[in-house]
């Protein structure tokens, strides 16, 4: 029988969990044995991938991306993980900046596989269109 | 001038200031194989079953459908062009169902399924949307067939009546005439307050143009739409084409007025579907058909059905088309919507190379509701004559081997032969219901028996003219009681007796 990258991530994440870390570093070598004889080592960057899915699900940790059309200041940053923790429940929130000056103003942004669109462009856009019709 | 430029400045800023910028949670998801019309896509954890996608590529947005909701991914279909589409594309949750343009505009317009133009007479102004997928109206809204459609072909409105609400299946070989008949009854709805809609499923375009230019010749189009998914389009269109169409005639359901769609045809459309669910990799069935192919149909054609009038009195006919291999009837998707529609038309090849045309089987052919809808009058004449056209067929194949016939049979034949004669019409020739009253009625009652089998056809049309000069009130009559009294027969007998002392060719 096959085993998907996802069911030897989730394997792996419960035998790691709760273990500390003399133990986990046994677990993940004998983890890496196994990739080996099943001949899925290939698979190893897909494991990584999906372990790391169930660990922040686990841990309620939530990546996102803001993307502005200028710097944020810090306290606005704040504000806006602030949002992002009460809008997905997360706990911690890994934010990864950038910068897109075709925004003209506000931000974008993501979480998850959501999105929020707050630009200026979007709104000028969707006026655009109410407009025309 | 200033007053204008006042206005526009007026205008702009109550528009600038009624607008009101919201804040929407959107989902989005990541395509992540894409190929045949076919996408798959991480992501979008909370998306719905057949819930419109929109996938953003380089050259625009393109839309899709997503039909398989997995552990781990969705597939979903592209409605258009997917070369565009590639790896890494965003996807976002449009969060409502497809829906297509409907309503008046939409008449003598030629659309795609998802209801963009065909054809070159410029935009279609539409403010109301339908969802392609509803759930059929139910056994508390519903009245019982009672209304006739008239196809203006006699062999049908004769033999295998259909009703407003009816679904009536045309199912046949290929060339045979199916299409034919199809188009026919479209053109007879003139003047009948029926809205026509035409919807064809992988057809050649071209053939679908000569069809529109027939339509528009008859001045059909003036009361039809055709939305075409055509055989270049992909699988995706031809699918959802069908459901289209119903959901453009709903549209005139829900204001109370009677349609008629016709599917040409259905074994494309699961075609399509097969081709839609192998590569999404639904388990195959028989003929490699998914499980659900029965459903596919029937939920569509569940969807035509005669409203009460408590909900506006509407009424949807389907007849849906069928094309059979060889004349196999026992195939599968032939027997799944013999068994959905309310009947068959059944047309064989047999009779069609013997130039009965439309070569429609007296035998296989049914309608289990329209006598119900038939008008009075052409219920007496044409009562019997489905049974003798049947037992003729018998009676003939049987009368080759024998010469010495006793008077009876010879009588049968006789009168078996001027039947199937009536029967036989060109295409684009309806017949109107009072006519087809007149002719039934004299070859019911043995007026035509001294009129030779070969100048039937003759005979007919010379009786139908004479009826409009000479019988205009008798016509009128017909229609309007829709019932034969002792006396209207009488002057109808008078009428066919009269116009036997014009012509020549009568047996002594």
């Amino acid at each position: 029988m096959r085993i998907t990258s996802k069911q030897y991530a989730v394997s792996l994440f419960e035998c790691v969990s709760d273990k500390n870390k003399k133990e986990t570093e046994q677990i993940v070598k004998d983890f890496a044995k196994v990739l080996v004889m099943n001949n899925d080592i290939n698979k190893h960057e897909a494991v990584v991938v999906e372990f790391l899915k169930i660990w922040n699900r686990k841990n309620k940790i939530i990546d996102a991306e803001i993307t502005s059309a200028n710097e944020i200041a810090k306290a606005d940053i704040k504000k806006i993980s602030d949002y992002i923790k009460d809008l997905s429940g997360a706990e911690t929130v890994n934010l990864e900046m950038s910068l897109d000056e075709s925004l003209i103003g506000g931000v974008i942004m993501k979480y998850g596989d959501k999105i929020l669109d707050g630009s200026l462009k979007t709104r000028l856009n969707t006026l655009k269109n109410k407009m025309k019709n | 001038m200033s007053n204008t430029k006042d206005f526009i400045v007026e205008q702009l800023k109550t528009q600038i200031e009624g607008y009101k910028s919201e804040l929407k949670e959107q989902t989005v998801g990541i395509v992540t194989e894409v190929g045949d019309g076919i996408a798959r896509i991480s992501g979008l954890a909370d998306v719905m079953m057949s819930e419109m996608l929109e996938f953003n590529t380089k050259e625009g947005a393109v839309f899709g459908v997503a039909l398989n909701l997995e552990e781990d991914s969705v597939g979903a279909i592209v409605l258009g062009e997917f070369t565009g589409i590639k790896e890494g594309d965003e996807v976002k949750a449009l969060k409502r169902i497809l829906e297509v343009p409907v309503g008046e505009n939409m008449i003598g317009r030629v659309v795609n399924p998802l209801g963009e133009i065909k054809d070159t007479k410029g935009e279609i102004q539409n403010d109301k949307f339908y969802p392609i997928e509803k759930i059929a109206p139910g056994v508390m809204t519903r009245k019982s067939v009672f209304e006739p459609v008239q196809t203006g072909i006699k062999a049908i409105d004769a033999m295998v009546p259909i009703g407003r609400g009816q679904r009536e299946l045309i199912i046949g070989d290929r060339q045979i005439g199916k299409t034919a008949i199809a188009i026919d009854a479209i053109i007879n709805q003139k003047g009948q307050n029926m809205k026509c809609i035409y919807v064809g499923i992988g057809q050649k375009e071209s053939k679908v143009a000569g069809i529109m230019a027939k339509l528009e010749e008859a001045g059909a189009m003036e009361y039809t739409t055709i939305v075409l998914a055509g055989a270049s389009d992909p699988a995706s269109l031809s699918y959802i084409a069908p459901y289209t169409g119903c959901a453009m005639a709903e549209y005139f359901l829900d204001k109370g007025e009677d349609v008629l769609i016709v599917y040409d045809d259905l074994s494309k459309h699961a075609v399509a579907y097969r081709e839609i669910s192998l590569l999404l990799r639904r388990p195959p069935g028989r003929e490699a058909y998914p499980g659900d192919v029965f459903y596919l149909h029937s939920r569509l054609l569940e969807r035509s059905c005669k409203l009460n009038e408590e909900n506006g009195g509407g009424s949807i006919t389907a007849l849906p088309v069928i094309e059979t291999q060889a004349g196999d009837v026992s195939a599968y998707i032939p027997t799944n919507v013999i068994s959905i529609t309310d009947g068959q038309i059944y047309l064989e090849p047999d009779l069609f190379y013997q130039g009965n045309r439309p070569a429609v089987n007296a035998g296989l052919s049914v309608s289990r509701v329209g006598s119900a809808a038939q008008i009075k009058a052409m219920k007496k004449v044409a009562g019997k004559m489905r049974l003798e056209a049947a037992q003729y067929r018998e009676l003939a194949a049987f009368a080759q081997f024998g010469s010495d016939l006793d008077d009876e049979t010879t009588a049968k034949l006789e009168r078996g032969k001027r039947i199937i004669e009536i029967f036989k019409q060109d295409q684009f020739e309806p017949v109107a219901v009072e006519k087809q009253v007149l002719i039934f009625f004299s070859v019911s009652n043995s007026l035509l028996d001294n009129v030779p089998v070969k100048k039937i056809i003759e005979f007919e049309k010379g009786l139908y003219k004479y009826a409009d000069t000479n019988g205009g009130e008798i016509l009128k009559e017909i229609v309007e009681k829709g019932e034969l009294s002792d006396e209207l027969s009488k002057k109808i007998t008078n009428l066919v007796g009269d116009y036997k002392e014009t012509v020549d060719y009568l047996i002594k």
